[in-house]
């Protein structure tokens, strides 16, 4: 384990080879939800601004379970919608690979990776991130398959409850961020 | 000719779609459309989706998953109802019957019908609204830009809550020019126009029609609209 987490750390800024300008650049990440192919959200942790973190504290905390599961069943009630969508609108005749989407509002950025096995990562970024999908298919590969995956206490369908898995996700996040 | 923009939706602020425009030189999906010989048992696994013959496992010598069955043995399927072949029989039990093989079955995209148009302009309607709701920070619009491998679709919102969606390539620039100038021929030629009713009619106006023609045709020619005459 003490190696894999020394070759993560230092695999941060891989994003060279395809090296655009925004992949190097900082990223803030505000969410992550992971949720397998039935719609159960395996693993969802969120990095909150100062602000939200001041209005959170003010806030009830009593609300927060219920309203964490409605919002996930949103989450995926939009997933499912958003893949439809795009997939039926696609303008040309040839059936382009459709495992990366994103959008982009007026405050954030949502990427999208569908894995073949049906498995959803979801990242919540600040909008000026580029491209996502590498690093989108680097969690999946190189976090979420050795410590989930390959972890016989892990079983398919229950949610994440794996340390090595959030630390290790917490510290590539923090190698987008970082500058 | 190429035309910069795919698809036009204008959407009110009901949820229901009041004017599509789509380019009619993209409708050409012959050339990727392909025709297969199979001998039973079948190698795709074809499932009936959304009312039509998707293949859904198997992809294999370029037929693919989401690929639509448009032809079998040389019969295509209604126009109307595309898991039905023009001489009345299913395609579902032709392909499943092992006195058809081998069967020839050409694969290629459907296009959407008009009322799947109208159900994804309520269904984006409503992902706009979701889309707000599920922002991490607070105060976001709903969806602006969804972008995918093959196509981008931009979205403006009025301040009455109109939304019109435009659908270009990738690297088609200036498409926040092209949205703005869609609201102002919306506001011009439909809104001013006396005929014009809310109630979800659709936008079927000559003069509104020539002038997003117009804006297409200088796009086209000139790759931006700042000169265009108004």
């Amino acid at each position: 384990p003490m190696s894999h987490q020394s070759n993560l750390v230092s695999s941060g800024p891989m994003s060279a080879p395809t090296g655009t300008g925004s992949q190097l650049a900082p990223v803030t990440v505000h969410n992550v939800y992971i949720f397998d192919k039935n719609g159960t959200c395996l693993y969802f942790c969120e990095w909150p601004s100062q602000q939200q973190q001041q209005q959170q504290q003010q806030q009830q905390q009593q609300k927060e379970a219920s309203e964490h599961e409605d919002r996930t069943r949103l989450m995926y009630g939009l997933i499912y919608s958003i893949r439809t969508l795009a997939a039926k609108l696609c303008p040309v005749g040839e059936i382009k690979d459709a495992t990366y989407l994103a959008y982009v509002t007026s405050q954030y950025k949502f990427h999208l990776l569908d894995v073949p096995t049906g498995l959803k990562i979801v990242l919540n970024t600040d909008k000026s991130a580029g491209s996502m999908r590498h690093q989108l298919e680097t969690i999946y590969s190189k976090i979420y398959v050795p410590y989930v995956v390959l972890n016989p206490e892990c079983n398919l369908g229950d949610p994440v409850s794996s340390r090595l898995f959030a630390d290790s996700l917490n510290e590539y996040l923090l190698t987008l961020q970082a500058k | 000719l190429d035309m910069p923009v795919y698809n036009i939706m204008i959407i009110n602020n009901a949820g229901a779609l009041v004017y599509t425009y789509t380019d009619q030189s993209r409708l050409l999906t012959s050339a990727n459309e392909l025709e297969k010989t199979y001998s039973y048992p079948l190698e795709p696994v074809i499932e009936v989706q959304d009312s039509r013959c998707c293949v859904v496992f198997g992809e294999a010598d370029g037929v693919r998953i989401g690929h639509c069955v448009l032809a079998v043995n040389g019969t295509n399927v209604q126009a109307g109802r595309p898991t039905l072949l023009e001489n009345g029989q299913e395609v579902m039990s032709v392909l499943a019957n092992p006195a058809s093989y081998p069967v020839s079955i050409k694969f290629g995209k459907l296009k959407l019908t008009a009322n799947e148009r109208i159900n994804l302009a309520g269904m984006f309607h409503s992902i706009y609204a979701i889309t707000a709701k599920l922002s991490p920070v607070a105060g976001s619009s709903g969806l602006q830009l969804l972008e995918t491998d093959a196509y981008r679709l931009h979205c403006l919102q009025t301040v009455t809550g109109v939304k019109i969606l435009v659908i270009t390539d990738p690297k088609q620039a200036n498409v926040n020019q092209v949205l703005k100038r869609i609201y102002e021929i919306y506001a011009d030629y439909a809104l001013k126009n006396p005929f014009f009713t809310m109630q979800g009619m659709n936008i079927n106006f000559t003069l509104f029609e020539e002038a997003v023609q117009s804006m297409l045709r200088h796009l086209d020619k000139f790759g931006n609209l700042t000169n265009l005459a108004p």
